[in-house]
Order: C-alpha cells, then structure tokens, then sequence
C-alpha cells in the first residue's frame, strides 16, 4: 500500500509542472540568482573600499600583505577616506609564524560601515594575512625560485592549492559570510517548505472530486491516509532535498564562479535533512488540512512560507535586520532549519545541534497531530455531493 | 399461515440494508434533511432515489453507505459471510458497520473520482492496494476489473487522457475492483453520449445479475425505470414512496354505463379492494398486488354489460414521480 501510496504521489507530483516549478526550478532559480547577486555586489563593494595598512616599519611580510590585499580586491593606502586601518605591531615579522602572531593585528573601521561590510572585510583581511603566512613560510622552507619577483611569488601563492585548503578551512565567520553559503541553505530550506502547495492542492482535488469520499469507504483510517501521505510526500521531499543539495553544492557555485560548500559533517548535513523535512511536512499537512480552495492554498501556505523566508533572514541578512525583527527569527522553523544545514556543512557536533533538532521536531509532530485532528473533522464533514 | 411466515422470513433475508426512521440534521440547518425514513434495500436488487434538488437524496445515501452518522434511527447491515462460523444476522453497532462497509460497500460518485494523472491501470493498482487485497490476487483482480468495464485496450492510457464515457466506465472499474456487494451510484451517466449511456446501464443491469446489489439516483427517470426493481421516491428529506416498481405501475380506469346493474359491479369492486371510492363515475384501480389481477378480471368480465369504457394502462416511472410529488405540493398548498 505504501509503494504504491507513493508511487501514486510521485506521478501526480511529476505530471503537474507547477508542482515540479515550485518545487525544483523556483528554489534553483533563487540559488543562482541570489548567489550571483550577492557574489557581484561583494566584489563591487570591496572595489570601493580603501584599506589603511600602518606599521611601525616596513619590512617584506608587509610588503606581501600589501599584494595580497590588492589581490583580494581592496585599493590600499589610496589618498582618500579610509574605511578600514590595519596596525600592525612592531616585531611582528619576527612571530609571523607563531600561533598568537594575529594578536599583533589591529583591525578597524570608519563608522559610516554597516556590520555586513566590516564583516566582509574583516574575512577578506584575515585571508590575506593567511596568505602572507603561506607567502613567508614557502619563503623560509625555500619553495619559492630566488629569481621571482614579488608578483610572481603572490601569484604562486594565490593559485596554489594550498589556499584553497586555507580557505574551506577557515573560522566559521569567514565561510558563513560567502554568498553560496549564505544563499544556497536558504532557498534549499524554502524549496523544502513549499511542499505545502502539492500537498494542499493534492487534497483539495481529492475532496472535489470525491476520491476522499470514495475512500472512506476502504480499509484505511483516516489516520493511516494522513500517515501515508506524509510518507509519501516525505520521499518526494527527499528525492527533492537530494537534488537541490547536489545543484546547490556542486552546480550554482560553478555557475556563479563562487567558493564551492564542502559539507564538513556529512552525517549531521544528512540527518538535518531528516529533521528539516519532518518539519516542513507536518507544516505543509497542518496547511492543507485548513484550507479549502486552491486560493486559500496559495494565499496561506505561499505566503506564511514567504513571511517565514523574510523573517528567517533569507531576503535580507538577519544581522542588517533591526533587533526585535531578528529576534523573531528565532522562533521561524525555517530558520532553525537553515541553521542547523549550516551546521552540518561547518561541521558542528550533534551535541551543538541538538537544539535545533529538537525544535523542529517538536514544531513538525505539533503540526502532524494539529492537521490529524483537522483532517478528521473535514471526512466526518464529507457526503455524498 | 406457515407458508406466510416462511415468505416473510425469506423476504427478511433477502434485505441487505435496513434502515429505520432515521432521522438526521446538518448542524447549520434547522429542519431535518432526513426526516423519519425507513427503507429497505433488497439484496441483488437495485433500488432507486429520487426526488427534486435538496430533497435529501444525497443526506440518505451517505447514511445508507456510513458516511453520516443518523441523529435518531438504526441502521443496520445483514452478514452471511459463508466462510464464517457465525449465524447470518443484521449487524447494528456502528464498529461492525464500519467493517462491514470497507468489505462490502463501494461507491461511485458523480465526479471522476481518481487521479486524472495515473494511468487507468495505476489508478486501479492503487485502489486494490488500499483494499487490503491479498497480493497474489491483486493481478487477477485488475484484469477482471479492466475486462469487465472494457477498459483493457486503454489500460495504460493516461486516464486525464480518456473520453468521458470510459471515465465513467473507469470510475465504475474501481467500485469493481473491491469486489463490493453493495454499489452506490449517483448519476453514473451524466455528460455522455447516448451509446455510452446504454453501455453503461447494460453494465449495470449486468452486475445487477451477478447478484449485486445496485442503489442508484439519478434524475433520468427513464434510466432508473430501466434499472431498478424498487423506487424511493424523497421529498423535503420525508419518503413520500416507497414503492416496487415490478407490480405497482398498474392502473385499471373503468367507466360505467347509467345502468342499475353497475351499482352491483362497483359493490364487488368495493368488496376486493376496499381502499376505492366506488361513488365515482369513473373509478382508477391502482393494482398494488399482482395476485389481484385475476379476481378483478373475473369481476369485470361478469359485468361486461355495464362497463362504458375499460382502459388498462402501466404507470412510468414519471407518472409516479409526477403523481407523488404533485399531490404533496397540492395538500401542502391546502394546508396554507
């Protein structure tokens, strides 16, 4: 019964090209698009910005630094308003390679940046000063050709793949702050909770056309159908979380020409997949359940997903968000959704994850056994039309 | 007097479906959409339901089939399961009913009610699936199904793809497909073409041989004449007939001649069928039993001499219709 209560679900889902639309493409499109748009609008902004390198004497570590910050895109120690000063200490070349030798780093901003810019800035910084370490130590261990000019050398460093370690290694800040990373989970989570229009659509063509009528007439409680459908759709969310997941990690940042994701705990990236989905399908039940026309199905369940994306920091980063808007987001399953994919693709512990597993479990069994008792009470309304 | 009883104890057996005064209300009405029916489905029958929109056609057959709970009333469902150890009886707690509708009851509605998108056969793999059917059988119940509905050659169509008479015919294969005892059918050939139509009334007079019990409404009188064996006849959620429709759409008219011996006709008349007004210059004789018909012939023809005119006419299903539902509207109008 179930293979074929599926099998049933995935054809419907499949045959209808709004469904596989808003399922599918609307996510991809909003991958792409936001990836590309926030990757273009970083590397427009850090154009403009103009960075002030002070130190106490200048040796051939701030020599480097000075190329790599170049590099990176920034105007540096340009006649014109500063945006951000980096002190460096005296001695500094001298721990260059010492573990607290960042201690010896100052960084800071003209006020007139928001916290979205001096957080850019700030990973930008912190690449280039890891480059400038890379940079000393092949100097010291003798990798680079003495004949090489200082271009040459920054070159090698910013093509060698070591960087790349360098880079997918970084503090959380640094790789929370790529445009992937902050476009890809989101829209992934957004595809995932709109679910709700098949869902709700499916049920309310079913109670139209009498199949829920006829249906009650077979061995299946309504309990076992809601059961049902909830699995069924459950494997359809799956297939569909398993495809955004690999076109959002492998083909937009390919397509966007940004930093690929590296998920740094597989399993807990999986096993938020299962929570993510609990709780996208009990919404998505607990929707259609309520409503009772195809308007009311859009209406209430694309724009209660949509009010979730805003306020879950999709649209607009939480952290440019004025405070009591950003608290909410801490009650917006799509948000504790979104958080724990980032956990799993930084690569937190289950321990750390905990807590968002436990809201979205509370928060999808809530809806299941609410859209349950909602579901009863709509068959019991039912007769012959 | 034995063989009285033994008639009436095989007329028991052959109800299927009793229901008795039931009486059920929409929470947001206030009158009752069923008001104090009883009725009796007859097994291997087909029972028909008729009456104008909002008569409570469609309140009955929900509560006939369980999909209503009754306010007042009971319902109850006759078992003679042959491979049970228990003794065939009417089931009445709403536990069992429950059971006994998933074994026994299907319903075809009036929408196509299956997944336009599903294949013909995928929409029946799916229903017996649900049916809990054995899996060994499951293949075999699909061919007889999809044979018996004519459905084989389109088996793998689309059915969003089919005409509307091979929908209706789809929507009927699915009823089949759980191998029901008791069908429910409401307008089952609405939107179709004549040739599909008569397909499908043979179909049903066909299942109706195989012993199935049919309960149809439809507002095609001529389909429910051709079909059914009994007629209920709704109006204002009140039964106002429950009639057979294989003996009682008899009439007699007899006009009399201004002759002294016509009052000794109209005394004997007066005498086998005590419910006329034998005053009447022209007396219409409704023949409620067909085991009458002899003793009034016999009458008629002693008193030949007498009789004006003799007309024998067969009620249709209209006249009936018609004949109830004005003489309502008439005594209604009076009361006012």
């Amino acid at each position: 019964m179930l293979i074929q209560s599926i099998k049933k679900e995935a054809i419907i889902i499949l045959n209808d090209l709004h469904s596989v639309a808003v399922l599918l493409v609307l996510p991809i499109t909003f991958m792409v698009i936001m990836t590309f748009a926030m990757g273009e609008k970083q590397a427009n902004l850090v154009k403009k910005i103009n960075v002030s390198v002070l130190a106490e004497q200048s040796d051939y570590s701030l020599q480097s630094l000075v190329s790599y910050l170049k590099t990176s895109g920034f105007k540096v120690n340009q006649e014109e308003s500063i945006d951000a000063f980096i002190s460096i200490e005296s001695g500094f070349e001298r721990n260059l390679l010492l573990k607290d030798s960042d201690a010896q780093i100052l960084l800071s901003y003209s006020n007139e940046l928001s916290p979205q810019t001096r957080l850019m800035i700030a990973e930008l910084v912190k690449v280039s000063i890891s480059k400038m370490k890379l940079h000393a130590y092949m100097e010291e261990v003798g990798d680079f050709d003495e004949s090489l000019s200082m271009a040459e050398k920054v070159d090698i460093v910013n093509e060698s793949s070591s960087v790349d370690y360098l880079l997918n290694e970084q503090n959380q800040d640094q790789v929370f702050s790529a445009p992937t990373l902050y476009s890809i989970p989101s829209w992934l989570i957004f595809g995932i909770y709109f679910i709700v229009l098949p869902i709700s659509t499916t049920l309310i063509k079913e109670k139209e056309n009498g199949t829920l009528i006829r249906i009650q007439t077979y061995p299946i409680s309504n309990q076992q159908y809601l059961f049902t459908k909830a699995l069924s759709y459950s494997a359809v969310s799956v297939i569909q979380w398993l495809l955004l997941s690999l076109v959002g990690l492998a083909f937009v940042p390919w397509l966007t020409e940004q930093a690929l994701l590296v998920i740094n705990s597989p399993s807990l990236y999986l096993l938020s997949g299962a929570f993510i989905i609990a709780s996208a399908i009990g919404f998505a039940l607990l929707i259609a359940a309520l409503v009772n026309t195809y308007e009311q199905a859009i209406v209430l369940g694309g724009g209660i997903n949509i009010l979730m994306a805003a306020l879950s920091g999709f649209m607009v980063p939480i952290d440019m968000m004025p405070d009591a808007l950003a608290n909410i987001a801490n009650f917006s399953p799509m948000y504790w959704s979104a958080d724990i994919l980032k956990q799993g693709l930084a690569g937190d512990s289950f321990m750390q994850a905990v807590p968002n597993m436990i809201k979205l479990s509370v928060f999808g069994l809530g809806c299941y056994l609410l859209a349950l008792n909602l579901f009863i009470k709509k068959t019991n309304k039912l007769s012959w039309a | 007097m034995v063989k009285q009883d033994s008639q009436a104890g095989q007329e028991q057996l052959d109800v299927i479906i009793k229901a008795d005064q039931l009486v059920f209300r929409y929470p947001s009405n206030d009158f009752s959409s069923i008001d104090n029916v009883t009725v009796a489905l007859k097994k291997g029958k087909c029972t028909g339901i008729v009456g104008p929109n909002g008569a409570g056609k469609s309140t009955l057959i929900s509560l006939l089939c369980g999909l209503l709970t009754p306010a007042q009333g009971q319902l109850s469902y006759f078992v003679d399961n042959e491979n049970s150890q228990t003794k065939p009886a009417f089931l009445t707690e709403a536990t069992n009913n429950q059971v006994y509708i998933e074994q026994h009851i299907a319903l075809i509605p009036q929408e196509y009610a299956f997944y336009p998108e599903l294949t013909v056969k995928q929409n029946l793999q799916y229903f017996i699936a649900i049916s809990e059917r054995k899996r060994d059988k499951q293949a075999s119940i699909l061919a007889d199904s999809l044979a018996q509905c004519q459905l084989t050659h389109v088996a793998n169509k689309k059915a969003a793809s089919l005409s509307g008479g091979y929908k209706r015919r789809l929507n009927i294969a699915i009823a089949l497909s759980k191998s029901p005892d008791i069908i429910f059918l409401d307008e089952p050939t609405v939107g179709i073409d004549p040739v599909s139509r008569q397909e499908i009334i043979d179909l049903l007079k066909t299942l109706k041989a195989q012993g199935k019990t049919l309960v149809y409404t439809s507002h095609m009188l001529n389909e429910v004449e051709q079909l059914c064996d009994d007629i209920i006849l709704l109006e204002q959620g009140k039964a106002l007939a429950v009639s057979d429709l294989t003996s009682s759409n008899m009439m007699i008219t007899v006009s009399f001649l201004a002759h002294q011996n016509a009052e000794t006709l109209r005394k004997q008349l007066q005498v086998l069928l005590p419910d006329i007004d034998s005053t009447q210059p022209q007396l219409n004789i409704k023949i409620a039993d067909i085991s009458q018909l002899n003793a009034i012939f016999a009458c008629l023809a002693q008193n030949m001499s007498v009789i004006k005119q003799l007309h024998f006419s067969q009620n249709s299903i209209d006249q009936l219709y018609f004949s109830v539902y004005h003489s309502k509207q008439a005594a209604q109008d009076g009361a006012c």
